[in-house]
């Protein structure tokens, strides 16, 4: 029997030292049980070893759970992945698993408790090496990719390119070192670069600037431009930028937005049709291939992965066939995905009145 | 119904339905419950498929889907999960010969425990 390799991340080294004494007491020498503080650290154990499973704290410094999630699906796509937190709730629980854990589990409070935790865990490392659907690149984001970058003490160059602008971030190191975007350089285009919504990006090996205009420390950067970032949003959600206006007036597939309605009376069949409200078509690499209406992409990308991920699961050891779609109904609305090798695709609609009246 | 009858009762009560594979009841004080009606659902399987069926609640609910009904739909076999007011899903793996009045039974039943 192969010995099976385990990564926790947590930055409480106490906690660290639990995992090796009584996790490492159950199940002797058919784990490895490895440990590492923050990303950084687990990013490198990453690179020089053959993880089975990683199980990460939610809170953290710097790069908390939910991030680092984010980072290990772009960089480990078919590495399984659980989280494993005092702070259990609800809310956690969802957003942990649709950013690619296989498992929430609550830190064990008793030594005895560590039975079951081995028993989960040994589960999610026979189950792993899925096929099939998996977001690779663009269900991280800007910061995801720059975090890694630093982390890693890469150097190469980041460019950004959106409808808007397209401008380059410069990092040597493990640091950001300048950027640029039109007229503007230095921190200045650093922060604007990190507020264009949507866009593409692309890594590049590193090129020397033609000046260093950014000194400051790259984590101090990401929360400066993070909250620069929700205080503009704040303001966008009251005002539609000019820029935002312009898109909506020049393209020609916009429509008005159709709310995707999750509550309301029972329609009479006969009075409704349903209207499209949102379509989304991603390839196996989770590139989008055709999107409308489709506002959050990567929270759609994460979807459609999570329940790539549980109808596998639903399947494993029963006989129930080839999955074939996934269906939601509300009162007045549905949505449907369907989740191929080779692509992955969801539609939403609405019921609308037969008679074009409101509904 | 609205008798009384404990949702354990009624899972014993319907097992056996024809086309009914197994029935599950989660609760939101996260108990959970599932039985088989047929032996090719062995209960080691059959729970990992529930609780991956479970999760999939609090994830719609995180991106703004409905969840009052879902469906897993595969080429032999579909998983209808249902939620009460209250929060308590039902959740039947039926064979997909299963006819949509027998759902609507079953559901209904469930709504009045």
């Amino acid at each position: 029997m192969s010995v099976k390799r385990l990564l926790f991340v947590d930055d409480n080294a106490d906690f660290l030292g639990i995992v090796q004494t009584i996790l490492g007491g159950i199940v002797g020498e058919k784990w490895e049980i490895y440990t590492a503080q923050n990303a950084g650290m687990a990013l490198q154990v990453l690179q020089d070893n053959q993880i089975d499973l990683v199980v990460v704290d939610m809170h953290m410094p710097v790069v908390d759970g939910f991030q680092f999630l984010a980072l290990l699906s772009r960089k480990h796509p078919n590495l399984p992945k659980a989280v494993m937190t005092s702070d259990v709730s609800e809310a956690h629980r969802a957003a942990c698993l649709s950013r690619g854990a296989e498992a929430f589990l609550q830190k064990p409070a008793l030594p005895q408790d560590w039975q079951a935790i081995c028993v989960t865990l040994n589960d999610l490392m026979k189950g792993q090496a899925e096929e099939g659907f998996r977001g690779v690149l663009r269900r991280v984001g800007l910061q995801d990719v720059l975090q890694m970058e630093c982390l890693s003490r890469n150097s190469s160059v980041l460019e950004v390119k959106t409808r808007q602008a397209q401008g380059s971030i410069f990092i040597e190191g493990g640091q950001i070192v300048h950027a640029e975007v039109g007229d503007r350089s230095g921190e200045e285009a650093f922060n604007y670069l990190m507020a264009l919504a949507g866009g593409e990006f692309n890594l590049r090996p590193f090129t020397q600037p033609r000046t260093h205009s950014i000194s400051a420390q790259w984590e101090f950067l990401l929360m400066e431009a993070a909250r620069k970032r929700d205080e503009d949003g704040e303001m966008s959600e009251l005002e539609p930028s000019p820029s935002a206006a312009l898109a909506a007036a020049t393209d020609p597939f916009a429509v008005p937005r159709t709310q995707f309605i999750t509550k309301a009376p029972d329609p009479k069949p006969e009075d409704y049709r349903p209207e499209i409200a949102e379509f989304l078509i991603l390839s196996s690499q989770a590139d989008v291939l055709y999107k409308w209406q489709c506002e959050e992409i990567n929270g759609r990308i994460n979807f459609l992965e999570f329940l790539s991920q549980r109808a596998r699961q639903v399947a494993q050891g029963l006989p129930v066939g080839e999955f074939q779609r996934f269906e939601v109904y509300g009162s007045k609305s549905r949505a449907v995905v369907q989740v191929d090798t080779d692509h992955a695709f969801l539609v939403c609609t609405n019921m609308v009145p037969a008679n074009g009246g409101a509904p | 119904m609205g008798n009384g009858m404990s949702t354990q009762e009624w899972i014993a009560r319907n097992n056996g339905t024809p086309g009914v594979l197994a029935l599950g009841v989660y609760t939101p004080g996260k108990t959970s419950f599932i039985e088989s009606c047929t032996p090719n659902f062995v209960p080691a399987a059959l729970e990992k498929a529930w609780r991956a069926v479970i999760e999939t609640i609090s994830v719609l609910q995180l991106n703004r889907f409905p969840t009052a009904r879902f469906r897993f739909v595969y080429a032999q076999v579909f998983v209808h999960c249902e939620r009460r007011r209250d929060g308590t899903c039902l959740g039947v793996f039926a064979q997909r010969v299963l006819s949509e009045e027998e759902i609507d039974r079953l559901v209904t039943e469930f709504q009045s425990i």
